[in-house]
């Protein structure tokens, strides 16, 4: 089990023999003092990227960047190599507000690895994958979900600009019907001064369910008008 | 020359088309229940991971969670919802914290 945490560290607890146990808590990367991690904090998830065999890790820094660390080991016994900060478009990769948080599955069906990335202001980016399985090359990301996604739950939130925030997208098949839908993590800040208390943010679990997709053949078109003579 | 421009506004219709059918829908989100409840992460900043941790063949659900634990202290834990339904419907009937070791399972400040 792994966490990225405030302190820019990432943590793992290992599973135990037993299930639903793990062993205690020891770092796995330690981003404190790189130039790319001068503000707290991090978000990871743990993939095979590059479709080898064993598991990489990618992990989101509160300025919006995402960084790949290859996993240069085994599945069993891990070695990172340096981050190295991921493209779209050509262009390094960056959230429009900060905070990343990613998570790679294959939203599209066709076999690779794509990229989604939860955003600061609620938001989560879809960075498909143009490239193969083993060699990933994103393109430049779209918006999956706006800001807050919809995801208003009192009138409080409808002005506020603390509400669903820092979204943690986590792609799965939620329903059993065949497509990828989407579960969103998210935050909302409903703390005064004099309620500062963790009974005053919330952190919901939202689910979009995904549609069934429309017919990708366009309509017939009308063949242009016969001109006489 | 008009016989020209026709095609490729056929052309140009085809490739719109072809761009609103790739943009995915939703339907309107909903929380995940426990107990019959949304499930809260309190202390905010929810962050789900779906796996099956229990080995019983059906994916359970995980969800991070920030704590605030006074002025210059937070930290962050980890809620375990057993799946007591399907892959298909999913049912959840409340939680654990996560112990790594014999403490519960934290991600500390810096």
């Amino acid at each position: 089990m792994l966490s990225g945490g405030f302190d820019n560290r990432v943590y793992v607890w290992s599973g135990l023999a037993t299930r639903v146990a793990f062993g205690a808590r020891t770092d796995l990367v330690n981003f404190t003092g790189q130039p790319a991690f001068q503000q707290p904090h991090v978000a990871c998830h743990a993939v095979d990227w590059d479709g080898d065999g064993d598991v990489d890790l990618l992990v989101g820094a509160r300025h919006g960047e995402v960084f790949l660390l290859r996993n240069n080991g085994t599945r069993k016994k891990a070695k990172f190599a340096r981050p190295e900060r991921l493209e779209a478009g050509g262009a390094p990769l960056k959230t429009p507000h900060g905070d990343a948080g990613p998570h790679a599955a294959d939203w599209d069906g066709d076999g690779d690895v794509d990229l989604l990335v939860g955003d600061d202001r609620g938001s989560v980016i879809l960075f498909k994958n143009v490239g193969t399985r083993k060699v990933p090359r994103l393109a430049q990301g779209v918006v999956l979900l706006p800001g807050k996604g919809g995801r208003f739950v009192e009138k409080r939130c409808r002005t506020n600009e603390m509400c669903a925030m820092r979204a943690k997208p986590w792609v799965v098949d939620w329903n059993g019907d065949g497509a990828m839908d989407l579960l969103v993590g998210d935050f909302h800040d409903h703390r005064v001064p004099q309620k500062m208390g963790n009974e005053h943010m919330h952190g919901w679990v939202w689910l979009y369910l995904r549609k069934p997709a429309k017919s990708r053949k366009p309509k017939p078109a009308k063949p242009p008008k016969q001109r006489n003579g | 020359m008009r016989w020209l421009g026709a095609h490729l506004a056929l052309l140009v219709t085809a490739a719109l088309a072809q761009d609103k059918a790739d943009r995915t829908e939703f339907a309107a989100p909903v929380r995940i229940l426990s107990a019959g409840k949304p499930i809260d992460a309190a202390g905010g900043h929810a962050a789900p991971c779906v796996a099956d941790l229990d080995g019983d063949g059906v994916r359970d659900l995980l969800v991070g969670q920030f704590l605030w634990e006074g002025p210059t202290r937070w930290g962050a834990r980890i809620r375990y919802f057993r799946n007591r339904g399907t892959d298909k419907a999913p049912r959840f009937l409340g939680f654990t914290n996560l112990k790594g070791g014999d403490v519960e399972a934290r991600a500390p400040t810096g």
